[in-house]
C-alpha cells in the first residue's frame, strides 16, 4: 500500500511537471487521476500543495487552477484536505506571484466563497477563506494607505490609465486572455471558474488597489526586470528602427544587467534602480500596448480563431516579471535617497511628448547610472558616449539592412530574411569576425512563441500558432502515453537506405507525424490489437515465434470474451505480438 | 577528499544561482558517474544553439558543456560538478555570423527550387515555371582534435532547425558517434530540436516508443574502429556508401535540399594522408563550404587548395576557449557509456534489452580486411593499387570466443550476399555478445530489442563492451 501510494505520488508529482501553463486537457487529466485515486487524495494533496510552493512563480496559476478544479469537481475529500493548508498555500502563492496572476488569484478566491450549487455552502471551510479575505484585505489597504500620502509625480498619466491594468496585457493567443478581453471561451483553457466575472468591469477596483510590494526588490527580481526591459526595448527598436534614443537605451540597460548581475549591490541601490526602471518600464509597457492595438486594428483576427489555440500559457517576454509599482518605490525611494529622487524627477518631464520622453529617459537612465554611487568603475570606463555609439552602430546596421525603409508592421519572419538578404551578409572572414548580435535578436524576435516545455519557438503567425497548439498537444500525447504505458520502451532498429531516403516525411515535423513519433504511434496502435483467446490446447501454448514468449489470456470488456492483447493472427497462419510484428516489418 | 560515506553530500544538495551577463558563457563539467540539475530560471540560454526551456530542470552526466546566453540569464543548479566556471569570451558571435551566412545561402536555394517552393508555398506559386533544384550550402568543418569542431556542427545544425530548416548533418568520426554507437559514420536530418541532455550523441534516435524531444532517424555505416587510418580504404568505401545516401535523399527530400549539409570531420589534418581524405570529403559530399576551426596553417593550406575552384569558399573561425581536450582513457570510459545507453538508455529514460541464446553455428561474422601497411597510393609500384583495390574489404570470421564482450554490427544484409554487397550496407543496430560457450555451441547475446536474433550478417570491429 505504502509503495502504491509512493508510485501515484511521484507520477502525481512528475505530470504536474508539465503544467507549466493553462491547460484544459492536462487540468481535466490530472483531475481525473485525482477522482480515480480517492485512496490516495491525501497523497495528491500534499504532492499538489508542495508543487505549487515549489514551481515557479509563473507557473502557480495552473496548479491552483488545478486545485480550484479538484475540489469544484470532485469536492470532498480534497476540499478538507486542501482546506487545512489553504491559507499557506495560497498567501504563500501570493506574495511570490505578478500583478497579473496576482489578478487571476483574486478572482478565483472570489469563486471560492460562492456557495456550491449541491451543499450552499462555499467550497471549503470557513476558517482558511475568513483568513485569506482579512489577508487580501490587508494587502489592499496597505497600498491604500501609502496612496493616499502620496501624490504622484506622473501628473500627465491620464487618471483612466490606474483603470486599466499598467501592465503590457498580452494578447489572448499569446498570454492570458487579456484582463479587458471577453471572458476566456470555454475551448481555451481551463474554466471551471469561468462564471465568476471575468470581464474588465469586474475587477477595476481592484487593480487600482494594488497590493503592497510584499517582495523586497532583489537582484534576482532586478535581473529579471531588465530582461523584460531589454527585450521590450529591442521590440520597439523593431517597431521604430530609425529610434536612436532606443538604441541608447538598449546598450544602457544591457550594460545595466551586467553591472547589476556581476556584482551585489547593496539593497537601497537595487531599489534605486528598479526605480529609475520603472520610469522606463511605464514607457515601454505603453508603447506595447499602443502596438499591440495598432497591430490588432490592423488585422484583427476573426474572433473564431482566438478560440482555437487549448492553451493560452505566458510567453516569458510578454508577461512583465515585475508589476508596475512606483508609487510605492518612489515613496520609499524618497526616504532613503532625497537626493537622487530630486534628480530623478527633474529628469522626468512633466508633459510627455512621445519621442521626446523617451530621449529624456534615456538621458536619465544614463545619468542615472553615471550618478549612482558604487557604480564607479564600469561606468566610467564606458562613459556615455560609448553606449550611444554602440547605439548608433546598432541603428546603422539596422539602417543597412534596409530595415529603415521596410514597411510600417511587415511580419517579423520577412524582416528577418531581409536583413539575411542584406549585402552586408556574406559568407567571407570579414563577415563572421565583426559580432553581430542584432541578427540573434531578430531571430529570437521573430520566433516570439516559446513551448514552455522544451523551449522550440514559433514565429506568430496563423500558420505557425497552429504549428504550435498541434505541438503542444503532440507533448501532452505524448506524456500521457509515457503515463500510461507502463511497459517500458526499448531502442529501435535504425531505418535501411531506402527507408532512410525516403523518410523526409516522417523527419519532417513530428508533431504532426514525426520519425519516431509515428512509429510510436503505429507502436501504441499494434499494441491494442487482440484476438480472442484460441480455443485449441495446442495454439494456446504456442509462444509468439519472434520473441518466443507465450501469450497470456485477459478478460476484455468489449469483447466479451478472454482474449489475447497485443496479438495479430498473420496471413502466415501464424499468431504474433503486434509489436513483435511490427518491430520486424511483418505488418 | 572523498571518503566512502562521506559523500560530497553537502555539495550536492546546494543550490546554486549564477546569474550570466549578455553574450557569456557558462562552463562546465559533469562526471561519468555524478548528475547535475539545471534550471533556467530567466531569461534566455542555450546549449550549443539549443535552446532551454524555462523553468525545465535538466539533467547532465558525464558531460563538458556550455550554456550561453544572448540577453542574460539566470541559472540555477545543483550536483557535483567537476569544474565550472563563466566566460564572457564566446566564439559564439562568430559562429553565429557564420550561420546567417549560410542561411542565406538556403534562402537563395529555397526561392528558386520549385519543388521546395510548391510543397512550402502551393503549387500555385510556381505555375508556369520550368523545374528547377537548388542546392544549400554543403558545409564541411575541418579542424584539430578538440578544436571545437563537434560542437560547431552542433551550434549550425540547432540554428538551422530553429530557423525551419531540416539540415543533413553529417559525422564522419568514428570515435564519436552521432545517435549511434563509436566506430560508426552517419547522417540525419534534424528538422527538430536536439536532445541537449543526450548532447554527446547529438541526439536520441528512435525508441519503440515517444519521446519527450522527438528522436532523429540517422543513416548508419559501420567502420569498426576510432581512426580513418586504422584503414583507409575502408573508411573510403563507407564514406563513399554514405554519400550516396545522402544525395539521394537530397535529390527527393527538397527542404533538406535546400537546407544543405553539416559535416563534422576527424582531427585528421597531417598535409599526407589528412588532406588526401579532405579532398575525398570534399568530392563524395560535393562540398563547396570548408570551414576551418581555429588554425591558420590548416586555414592557408585549404585556402591554396581549393581557392581556385569555382563555387567554392573557405572562410576560418576561430577556437572556442571553452573546448576541453581530453584523454584516450575519457574517450574509452564515453564510448563505454554510450553502448550502455544504446542498450539501457539512461537513468531518466532507461531503455529495456534482452537476452538470447542461439547456436554459434546461426551467425554469420564478418570483420573489416586487414589493409596493407602502405597506406598511400604513391608509395606503391606501379600495378600494385590495381590489385588491392580488388581485395575484398571484409573477411568471414568463425564464430568463436574470440567474440566475447565484442560489439557486433547488425547490417541490412544477408548471408547470401556478396562479399562486395555486404561491406557497402547499412547498420540495421548492435548486439553485444554476452556469452560465447564453444563446448556447447552456444552464445548468448544481449539484443536492444525483443526479437530473435535476426538471421543477417554481424560486421565485428575493434569495441568490446563489459557490463
Ligand atoms: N564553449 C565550450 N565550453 C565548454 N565545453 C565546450 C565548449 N565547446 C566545446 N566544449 C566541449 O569540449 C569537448 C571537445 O569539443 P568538440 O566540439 O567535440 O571538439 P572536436 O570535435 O574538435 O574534437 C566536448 O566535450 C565539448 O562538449
Ligand atoms: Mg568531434
Ligand atoms: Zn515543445
Ligand atoms: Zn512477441
Amino acid at each position: 500500500m505504502q509503495e502504491e501510494l509512493e508510485d501515484i505520488r511521484q507520477e502525481y508529482a512528475t505530470s504536474l511537471e508539465e503544467l507549466t501553463f493553462n491547460s484544459k486537457p492536462i487540468i481535466s487529466n490530472l483531475t481525473i487521476i485525482a477522482q480515480e485515486n480517492m485512496q490516495a487524495a491525501e497523497v495528491i494533496s500534499r504532492t499538489i500543495e508542495d508543487h505549487i510552493g515549489k514551481c515557479a512563480p509563473g507557473h502557480k496559476l495552473p496548479v491552483l487552477y488545478l486545485l480550484d478544479s479538484i475540489c469544484k469537481n470532485i469536492g470532498s475529500p480534497y476540499t478538507t484536505l486542501f482546506g487545512r493548508n489553504l491559507y499557506r498555500t495560497f498567501t504563500d502563492a501570493y506574495t511570490l506571484v505578478n500583478d497579473a496572476i496576482r489578478k487571476k488569484m483574486h478572482e478565483l478566491f472570489q469563486t471560492w466563497k460562492q456557495p456550491v450549487p449541491s451543499t450552499g455552502q462555499p467550497l471549503f471551510p470557513n476558517e482558511p477563506l475568513r483568513r485569506i479575505e482579512n489577508y487580501l484585505n490587508k494587502a489592499r489597504s496597505a497600498v491604500l494607505e501609502i496612496q493616499q500620502n502620496y501624490v504622484p509625480p506622473f501628473r500627465s498619466t491620464p487618471p483612466t490609465q490606474h483603470a486599466r491594468p499598467a501592465y503590457a496585457v498580452p494578447d489572448a493567443a499569446r498570454g492570458y486572455p487579456s484582463v479587458t478581453a471577453a471572458p476566456a471561451s470555454a475551448g481555451s483553457g481551463y474554466s471551471a471558474y469561468a462564471q465568476a466575472p471575468e470581464s474588465g468591469n469586474g475587477y477595476q477596483g481592484y487593480v487600482e488597489n494594488k497590493p503592497a510590494a510584499a517582495a523586497p526588490v532583489t537582484k534576482a527580481s532586478l535581473t529579471a526586470e531588465l530582461s523584460t526591459l531589454i527585450e521590450l526595448t529591442r521590440e520597439k527598436i523593431q517597431d521604430n528602427p530609425g529610434d536612436v534614443d532606443a538604441g541608447t537605451q538598449l546598450s544602457a540597460l544591457t550594460q545595466l544587467f551586467q553591472i547589476v548581475s556581476s556584482s551585489d549591490l547593496p539593497q537601497n541601490q537595487l531599489q534605486t534602480i528598479k526605480d529609475e526602471l520603472n520610469v522606463l518600464a511605464e514607457d515601454l509597457r505603453r508603447n506595447k500596448n499602443k502596438r499591440k492595438a495598432a497591430m490588432a486594428a490592423d488585422a484583427a483576427p476573426p474572433p473564431a480563431k482566438r478560440q482555437t489555440p487549448m492553451w493560452t500559457a505566458p510567453t516569458p517576454a510578454s508577461v512583465p516579471l515585475l508589476p508596475q509599482q512606483q508609487p510605492v518605490n518612489q515613496l520609499n525611494l524618497g526616504a532613503l535617497q532625497p537626493d537622487l529622487l530630486a534628480q530623478l524627477l527633474a529628469s522626468v518631464p512633466q508633459q510627455p511628448q512621445p519621442q521626446q520622453q523617451y530621449a529624456s529617459n534615456a538621458n536619465a537612465l544614463t545619468a542615472a547610472l553615471a550618478g549612482i554611487p558604487g557604480f564607479g568603475l564600469p561606468i566610467q570606463q564606458q562613459p556615455q558616449q560609448a553606449s550611444a555609439n554602440d547605439a548608433a552602430a546598432l541603428f546603422a546596421s539596422l539602417m543597412s539592412a534596409g530595415l529603415i525603409n521596410a514597411p510600417a508592421a511587415p511580419a517579423r519572419q520577412n524582416r528577418m530574411l531581409e536583413k539575411i538578404m542584406g549585402p552586408d551578409v556574406e559568407l567571407s572572414n570579414k563577415f563572421i569576425q565583426k559580432p553581430r548580435p542584432d541578427f540573434v535578436f531578430l531571430l529570437y524576435d521573430s520566433l516570439p512563441l516559446l513551448c514552455g516545455t522544451c523551449g522550440r519557438r514559433f514565429a506568430d503567425t496563423e500558420r505557425d500558432r497552429k504549428i504550435r497548439d498541434a505541438h503542444l498537444d503532440w507533448h501532452f500525447r505524448v506524456n500521457k502515453r509515457l503515463r500510461d504505458d507502463s511497459r517500458g520502451q526499448s531502442r529501435s532498429w535504425y531505418l535501411g537506405e531506402e527507408a532512410w531516403i525516403q523518410s523526409a516525411d516522417a523527419d519532417a515535423d513530428s508533431s504532426k507525424t514525426g520519425g519516431g513519433a509515428e512509429r510510436a504511434k503505429k507502436m501504441q496502435e499494434v499494441s491494442q490489437k487482440y484476438i480472442l483467446t484460441p480455443k485449441e490446447a495446442s495454439v494456446v501454448n504456442t509462444p509468439c515465434p519472434i520473441c518466443m514468449e507465450k501469450f497470456k489470456s485477459v478478460w476484455n470488456e468489449k469483447a466479451e470474451d478472454w482474449v489475447w492483447m497485443n496479438a495479430i493472427k498473420h496471413s502466415n497462419g501464424k499468431i504474433y505480438h503486434g509489436t513483435c510484428a511490427f518491430e520486424c516489418g511483418l505488418l | 577528499m572523498d571518503l566512502p560515506g562521506f559523500g560530497n553530500d553537502a555539495t550536492s544538495k546546494t543550490v546554486n544561482t549564477l546569474t550570466l551577463g549578455s553574450q557569456s558563457e557558462w562552463r562546465f563539467e559533469v562526471a561519468l558517474d555524478k548528475t547535475v540539475n539545471v534550471k533556467i530560471l530567466q531569461g534566455h540560454a542555450e546549449i550549443f544553439g539549443t535552446e532551454l526551456a524555462l523553468g525545465h530542470t535538466y539533467q547532465f552526466t558525464a558531460t563538458k558543456l556550455s550554456i550561453y546566453t544572448w540577453l542574460g540569464c539566470q541559472i540555477e543548479w545543483e550536483g557535483e560538478v567537476l569544474g565550472e566556471y563563466t566566460s564572457d569570451e564566446s566564439a559564439m558571435p562568430n559562429y553565429a555570423n557564420l550561420h546567417f551566412a549560410l542561411e542565406k545561402l538556403r534562402a537563395q536555394a529555397a526561392a528558386i527550387d520549385t519543388q521546395y517552393i510548391k510543397k512550402e508555398i502551393g503549387a500555385a506559386a510556381t505555375s508556369g515555371q520550368p523545374d528547377r533544384e537548388a542546392e544549400g550550402p554543403k558545409v564541411l568543418i575541418i579542424g584539430p582534435r578538440f578544436s571545437g569542431k563537434t560542437s560547431l556542427a552542433k551550434i549550425l545544425t540547432a540554428y538551422a532547425s530553429k530557423m525551419g530548416r531540416s539540415p543533413v548533418a553529417i559525422s564522419l568520426d568514428p570515435k564519436e558517434s552521432m545517435l549511434s554507437l563509436p566506430g560508426t559514420i552517419s547522417a540525419a536530418t534534424f528538422a527538430t530540436m536536439m536532445d541537449v541532455e543526450k548532447t554527446e550523441t547529438w541526439s536520441s534516435s528512435a525508441t519503440t516508443g515517444p519521446m519527450h524531444i522527438p528522436p532523429k532517424n540517422p543513416i548508419v555505416y559501420y567502420y569498426g574502429s576510432d581512426s580513418p587510418t586504422d584503414n583507409i580504404r575502408f573508411y573510403k568505401s563507407v564514406m563513399n556508401r554514405l554519400s550516396l545516401a545522402v544525395s539521394s535523399r537530397i535529390a527527393v527530400d527538397a527542404k533538406a535540399r535546400i537546407s544543405g549539409t553539416i559535416i563534422d570531420a576527424t582531427g585528421i589534418l597531417d598535409p599526407k594522408v589528412g588532406y588526401d581524405l579532405i579532398d575525398t570529403i570534399v568530392a563524395d559530399f560535393s562540398v563547396d563550404v570548408v570551414v576551418t576551426v581555429g588554425n591558420e596553417r590548416l586555414y592557408n593550406d585549404l585556402l591554396k587548395r581549393y581557392n581556385a575552384r569555382q563555387n567554392m569558399t573557405v572562410v576560418k573561425v576561430p577556437r572556442s576557449g571553452g573546448v576541453v581536450e581530453t584523454d584516450a582513457s575519457y574517450l574509452r570510459s564515453i564510448q563505454q557509456r554510450l553502448f550502455k545507453e544504446y542498450f539501457y538508455g539512461q537513468p531518466k529514460f532507461p531503455l529495456s534489452a534482452f537476452t538470447v541464446t542461439v547456436d554459434i553455428s546461426a551467425v554469420t561474422v564478418y570483420k573489416r580486411a586487414e589493409q596493407s601497411r602502405l597506406v598511400s597510393s604513391s608509395a606503391l609500384p606501379i600495378g600494385t593499387e590495381l590489385s588491392t583495390a580488388h581485395e575484398s574489404l571484409i573477411t568471414k570470421t568463425a564464430a568463436s570466443a574470440a567474440l566475447q564482450n565484442s560489439i557486433l554490427a547488425l547490417l541490412y544484409a544477408s548471408p547470401s550476399d556478396s562479399e562486395e554487397d555486404i561491406a557497402e550496407s547499412s547498420v540495421m543496430g548492435f548486439v553485444h555478445i554476452l556469452d560465447v560457450d564453444e563446448t556447447k555451441h552456444k552464445m548468448k547475446v544481449l539484443m536492444p530489442i525483443k526479437s530473435r536474433l535476426p538471421a543477417q550478417v554481424y560486421l565485428m570491429g575493434s569495441y568490446h563492451y563489459m557490463e
